[in-house]
């Protein structure tokens, strides 16, 4: 496994944002993790990203404890994230933005930019390069937050809504540009509304209900499992 | 970053160190001998809080503090030991590095306006020690460093010399902002300047960048304060530690275009400019009419350039230049 968390919790005060919750994720794998409003999924991914630190309980990556260290480190570990409400460098052009991502893993400026124009392409961004990304739709710029952490050379993405809001022929992009992702070899976790997308990218779902999980399994499964039914997807789903 | 202006900027900046080394060869005029210097100083300085304010995006108001400590370990090393005010010069930037980096890492997790206004409390506590501390610093009597012209003294009779080493000063830390901003360090502090979260998701250690930004550009500030003291003879900490010098320091980065190399300079060359000419011109009638001209003209600059001379200017041409067609 390459992601572990084990029982781990977050309490602000007397919350519980998260509860006991356990789940692995194994290298190459594209796992949801979805839930309603206030589930405690954001907290989740603020806990394994180094963000806040918990409460209780361990998380590993790559069989190494990474609980408690700073985010950075997590990020260098090989662990990256996005943020849910973006937050591109906005002075910096896209291209710029993507190198100081670059340069987590690389010196040399010329280097630097080699790498970010391949990751600025790959993520379909090259028409946008030169463009200030505060200049740039909700839709460019959740792109940027991906490949910004895609220069990093992450071993595992955690994607925080990076669908939400996009209209049609964004969300496929960005869904293709998921699966392209996934076939190199990148693990990924995503937290996502957008069911539609889930269940198509999804090999697992993990799904938080107040703070605690209850389903972890393949799509076909949980959108079976009348708890995520009740608490989250709603009768019309599983009629559908 | 601003790869394509960069050849451009250093042309100007090449321009303006010759002609500044070129006044004192060519004019006996002394007024403007000693206005070439002092503008050079103040674009030394503005260039050094550039690194902290322009690069990193931490508004410091204290650094009138570095600037003082730095200016004042020099000049009481030389009065009480004899000592290089050149090695004293070294001594008190490292003195303020140290500060500086302590004063960083501890306001490390304080952002925007908090981190600001430690900055400030600490330079108001400078000034105030430095005040009352009588034994070491005479107070607001001020310290007179004697008049022995030598180059190991670091005094000098003609304004020649003066003028060489304050444009090796301007040359330095302009050399440093060029680094940076092509460097991986500039990239990172420039990161963490747009959105210090993202940054350290992204895998940038920015207690590390901020402490070593701060106590770069601290250094660099010290040194300029050492080399006033020697200039001018004369340090006292209503002058050499006071928050009207920070202010300075601050405005002449936001008027000349933050994080560029060149703004601080074109900063420091408009407003010392400015000021000199308005105290000339009517600073001998009406007390205090020039200071309300020269705040309506700040005001007026910063409207029509918010973005600073650096980056506006050239927008501007390019606006002038294309026809009004559309």
């Amino acid at each position: 496994m390459l992601l572990e968390v084990e029982r781990v919790s977050k309490r602000f005060g007397g919350l519980a944002a998260v509860s006991e919750v356990s789940f692995a994720v194994a290298e190459g794998q594209v796992v949801g993790l979805i839930g309603p409003n206030g589930a405690g999924k954001t907290t989740l991914f603020n806990v394994i990203a180094g963000v806040l630190r918990p409460s209780g309980g361990s998380i590993r990556f790559a069989g190494r404890e990474i609980s408690g260290l700073r985010p950075y480190r997590i990020c260098r570990a090989g662990l990256c994230r996005t943020f849910q409400i973006v937050k591109p460098f906005r002075n910096l052009t896209v291209l710029e933005n993507v190198v100081v991502g670059a340069f987590t893993r690389v010196r040399e400026r010329r280097a630097a930019y080699e790498e970010a124009l391949k990751i600025v392409e790959a993520a379909g961004l090259a028409r946008w390069r030169d463009s200030v990304a505060q200049a740039l739709p909700i839709g460019l710029r959740k792109r940027v937050e991906v490949a910004r952490a895609l220069a990093t050379r992450p071993r595992m993405i955690l994607l925080d809504e990076v669908m939400n809001g996009l209209n049609p022929t964004e969300l496929r992009e960005m869904m293709d540009l998921i699966r392209r992702l996934n076939s190199t070899g990148l693990t990924i976790l995503l937290i996502e509304h957008v069911m539609a997308a889930v269940m198509d990218l999804c090999q697992r779902i993990v799904v938080v209900h107040h703070g605690e999980k209850i389903a972890d399994g393949s799509p076909e499964a949980v959108t079976r499992d009348p708890r995520v039914v009740e608490a989250y997807l709603g009768e019309e789903y599983l009629i559908r | 970053m601003f790869a394509a202006t960069d050849m451009r900027e250093h042309i100007v900046a090449g321009s303006l160190f010759a002609v500044a080394i070129l006044i004192p060869l060519t004019s006996d005029n002394l007024f403007l001998q000693d206005a070439t210097i002092l503008i050079l100083l103040w674009a030394g300085l503005a260039s050094a809080w550039n690194i902290a304010g322009g690069f990193a995006g931490q508004i410091s108001l204290g650094h009138a503090a570095f600037f003082g400590l730095g200016a004042y370990t020099s000049t009481l090393l030389k009065l009480h030991f004899g000592l290089s005010p050149w090695l004293g010069m070294l001594c008190g930037g490292a003195l303020v590095m140290l500060t500086s980096g302590f004063i960083a890492f501890a306001a490390t997790r304080l952002r925007g306006p908090y981190f600001t206004l430690v900055t400030l409390a600490f330079a108001t506590v400078v000034q105030i020690i430095a005040a009352r501390w009588y034994g070491l610093t005479r107070g607001n009597e001020g310290l007179s460093i004697p008049f022995e012209p030598g180059l190991g003294n670091f005094m000098f009779t003609g304004k020649l010399p003066w003028t060489l080493i304050v444009v090796g000063y301007v040359l330095l830390v302009y050399a440093v902002s060029v680094w940076i901003a092509r460097s991986r360090f500039g990239f990172q502090l420039a990161g963490m300047r747009e959105d210090e979260d993202a940054a350290q998701a992204i895998g940038i250690d920015t207690r590390l960048l901020k402490v070593g930004a701060i106590a770069l550009s601290a250094f660099l500030t010290a040194l300029g304060g050492s080399f006033y003291a020697q200039y001018v003879g004369f340090l006292d900490p209503g002058y050499a530690l006071s928050f009207d010098l920070s202010i300075k320091f601050a405005l002449m980065c936001i008027i000349g275009g933050l994080g560029t190399p060149l703004g601080p300079i074109l900063g420091a060359l408009m407003i010392t400019t400015l000021e000199m000419y308005l105290r000339a011109k009517w600073g001998g009638g009406r007390s205090g009419l020039y200071l309300v001209v020269y705040g309506a003209l700040l005001i007026l600059i910063v409207r029509i350039m918010p973005i600073g001379l650096v980056r506006g200017v050239p927008q501007l041409l390019v606006r002038w230049r294309k026809p009004r067609a559309a």
